[in-house]
């Protein structure tokens, strides 16, 4: 049915299949390559492209050639259990297929295969000659850690400065900024309305909207920031309404607590929802746990976004930290969103995650939360099929007594 | 379990040290059962009470945007003796005594961030009497529990009882990492709505949910940044002591929560790697096996 929300969906799309190879190759310069590891409003400000070759990994297998390039990425030599978005990438990289970027930083980030994509960059000797700059983000959170990687976001400021022999214009960066916290604003709003019983609307537009906020060449502009009102608008209307999902009659709402990757969102979560009522309420990507930047001085402006990258940025806050602080997060969404189940995708790449396993059904089981476990792959769907998964959850809210 | 006894006794002193000062503080004394609490109520407690979201339009005020400073903090004693059981807190505006909830938001910002005194709020109070728009308030919140039973491994259950959820009546507590940001719906201040109402529903959903807790105390701070900073110092501090908590009880169960280990700091890394040449030589020979 075509509605608003799903023109505001469409016009997403759009912008995140610029995400994959062909549009990233032709990136106008100065171009910043990193590995999904930077603080987006810094290049944003400093008028350069920033292309995250973790990301064009991962659009990478949402292609129809996914299944090929997944295999030519095996054949680069990284680990069999490595997640598939990093193999396609380092066949990318290792094939010669990425344009020469004008430099590269990266970070001990938060999970194992962004952090050996990086060393593959770093060592990659075609680019021998490209200047390179690596940030050490601690695996901690509290003030002392948001100071010290703030710190690090600077040196990366002066580091790209070097190397293009321009400065960064500060007025500009700070506009970027007031438009960033606007923009997550309106995203807080957005993840509030999903409380709402029935959900209002498509939950994935969080995730749509955080990757279109944070991702695309659109990042951090007016037009973002339009298209965010609109869904706010448009939703909040819906909650005045009682109006559920269109064409769906809301039966479960569950946390997928990781990445929906490039399939599951069209595949079995659309069936899902469709087929059983059953609404997936939350992914990693769409629970937004954001603090405005404070703009009240350069070191505060710092300091928050070394805030936002350890604490408050998906993935980042759910592999960099402690099971405590993931067990936490898990019990406030099922809490908050009135979720009726937890979903562990226990994506094969997810080591962080897989090893947390047992801690997370306990958890479940103490609070008498209904979980499941799948152990698939969310880049490659040969792995565990659509069709098994559907299955499985299937299988597990009937005998759950859910559906 | 004395390890916050120390905070308490700093934020009872912050208490007493700002009411000698003669700043504006509301003192309330609520029975101490929850049952009398309850006689006494303008709005429904317990769950699903709330409707589930507060709409921006539907908005009396928003507390502790992180903007304007925010700052949760929570306490816990097996010495019941040390809290004042029943006694609610309010250093600054109430919800609903004055315009203060219509400044503007630079108002706001700029008064409050220069002085911090009870001047600031009757400066503020005449200067916004007349607008509408609907605003923010700096946001501290104390909650302090005392039991005699109260140990170490009631953290978890006593930090999860935070989560406030459907129980509060026009109340909604916006999903927050570390701090508390909240929303009052004008339905509810229609009602009566106000911290004592908050610091009841508080009583109420702690005493209900833990049986062990003979004495309660709740704290709202709602002057200006300044001293939510102070209180974000405490909580600074209490927050180490509360992660050290934590992992001991994480060990208890089993679970080292810090442990650090990775591929590059692992002992078993040159096997892993001399593994991974050997598959890489395996997949090449292979793929020129079949052409």
């Amino acid at each position: 049915m075509i509605n608003i929300f799903s023109q505001l969906m469409m016009e997403a799309n759009k912008s995140l299949y610029g995400l994959t190879i062909d549009p990233q190759n032709a990136s106008k310069g100065p171009v910043v390559l990193g590995n999904g590891d930077f603080f987006i409003e810094i290049p944003v400000a400093f008028g350069c492209a920033f292309s995250d070759l973790t990301l064009t990994g991962a659009n990478g297998t949402a292609l129809p050639t996914a299944a090929e390039l997944i295999d030519k990425g095996i054949e680069t030599g990284v680990g069999s259990r490595m997640c598939n978005a990093i193999k396609v990438a380092s066949y990318y990289l290792e094939a010669g297929l990425i344009s020469k970027p004008d430099m590269i930083i990266t970070s001990n980030s938060c999970c194992d295969s962004m952090t050996t994509l990086g060393i593959l960059m770093n060592g990659y000797k075609p680019w021998a000659d490209v200047p390179k700059f690596t940030m050490d983000a601690p695996h901690s959170f509290d003030e002392e850690s948001y100071l010290y990687f703030g710190h690090q976001l600077r040196n990366a400021v002066t580091f790209m400065e070097t190397v293009t022999g321009r400065k960064m214009d500060w007025d500009r960066l700070r506009e970027v900024c007031v438009e960033s916290n606007k923009q997550r604003q309106l995203l807080l709003e957005f993840q509030e309305l999903k409380k709402a019983v029935p959900c209002p609307t498509e939950p994935d537009l969080a995730r749509q909207g955080t990757e279109y906020t944070t991702w695309t060449s659109d990042r951090v502009t007016p037009t973002v920031t339009a298209w965010l009102e609109q869904l706010v608008t448009a939703t909040e209307q819906r909650v005045k309404e009682g109006k559920g999902i269109d064409g769906v009659n809301e039966k479960v709402r569950f946390l997928w607590q990781d990445l929906a990757g490039s399939w599951a969102s069209g595949t079995v979560l659309a069936r899902l929802q469709k087929e059983l009522g059953a609404v997936c309420l939350m992914d990693y990507v769409s629970y937004a746990t954001w603090t405005p930047i404070d703009l009240s001085s350069e070191e505060t402006m710092f300091t928050s976004f070394g805030k936002r990258f350890l604490l408050e940025d998906a993935m980042n806050r759910q592999a960099l930290h402690t099971a405590d602080l993931f067990c936490n997060d898990i019990l406030q969404i099922v809490k908050e969103f009135k979720c009726d189940a937890v979903i562990m995708p226990a994506h094969i790449g997810h080591r962080d995650t897989n090893s947390r396993m047992k801690i997370v059904r306990d958890l479940c089981r103490e609070h008498g939360i209904p979980c499941l476990v799948l152990g698939m792959d969310i880049w490659d769907k040969r792995y565990m099929t659509p069709e098994v998964v559907f299955d499985r959850m299937k299988t597990f809210f009937e005998v759950s007594g859910l559906i | 379990m004395d390890v916050y006894d120390i905070y308490i006794e700093k934020c009872t002193a912050k208490i007493d040290d700002m009411y000698a000062k003669g700043r504006r503080i509301k003192f309330t004394q609520l029975p101490s059962s929850v049952s009398e609490i309850r006689k006494d109520i303008c709005i429904k407690v317990g769950e699903k009470e709330s409707s589930g979201v507060i709409l921006r339009e539907d908005t009396f005020i928003e507390l502790g945007n992180p903007e304007m400073g925010s700052c949760s903090i929570l306490l816990y004693t097996d010495k019941p003796a040390m809290l004042n059981d029943g006694r609610i807190t309010l250093i600054g505006p109430d919800i609903n005594d004055s315009g203060v909830n219509n400044l503007s938001f630079d108002e706001i910002v700029i008064i409050g961030s220069l002085h911090g005194n009870d001047m600031d709020i009757v400066e503020l109070e005449s200067l916004c009497r007349n607008k509408n728009a609907t605003q923010s308030f700096p946001f501290g919140q104390i909650i302090m529990l005392g039991g005699k039973e109260l140990t170490e491994k009631d953290f978890e259950s006593l930090r999860e009882t935070l989560i406030i959820g459907d129980q509060i009546e026009g109340y909604r507590v916006r999903s927050f990492s570390e701090n508390i940001w909240s929303r009052v719906s004008k339905q509810a201040v229609a009602k009566g709505f106000n911290f004592e109402t908050l610091g009841k529903a508080l009583m109420i959903i702690f005493k209900t949910a833990h049986p062990k807790i003979e004495s309660m105390e709740v704290g709202f701070v709602t002057t200006n940044k300044d001293d939510i900073s102070i209180l974000k110092e405490y909580s600074k501090q209490i927050l180490k002591t509360s992660k050290e908590i934590v992992k001991e009880n994480w060990k208890i169960k089993g679970y080292d929560i810090e442990c650090s280990s990775d591929c590059n700091t692992c002992d078993d890394k040159p096997v892993c790697d001399d593994i991974r040449e050997v598959l890489k030589d395996k997949m090449k020979k292979n793929s020129t096996k079949n052409g």
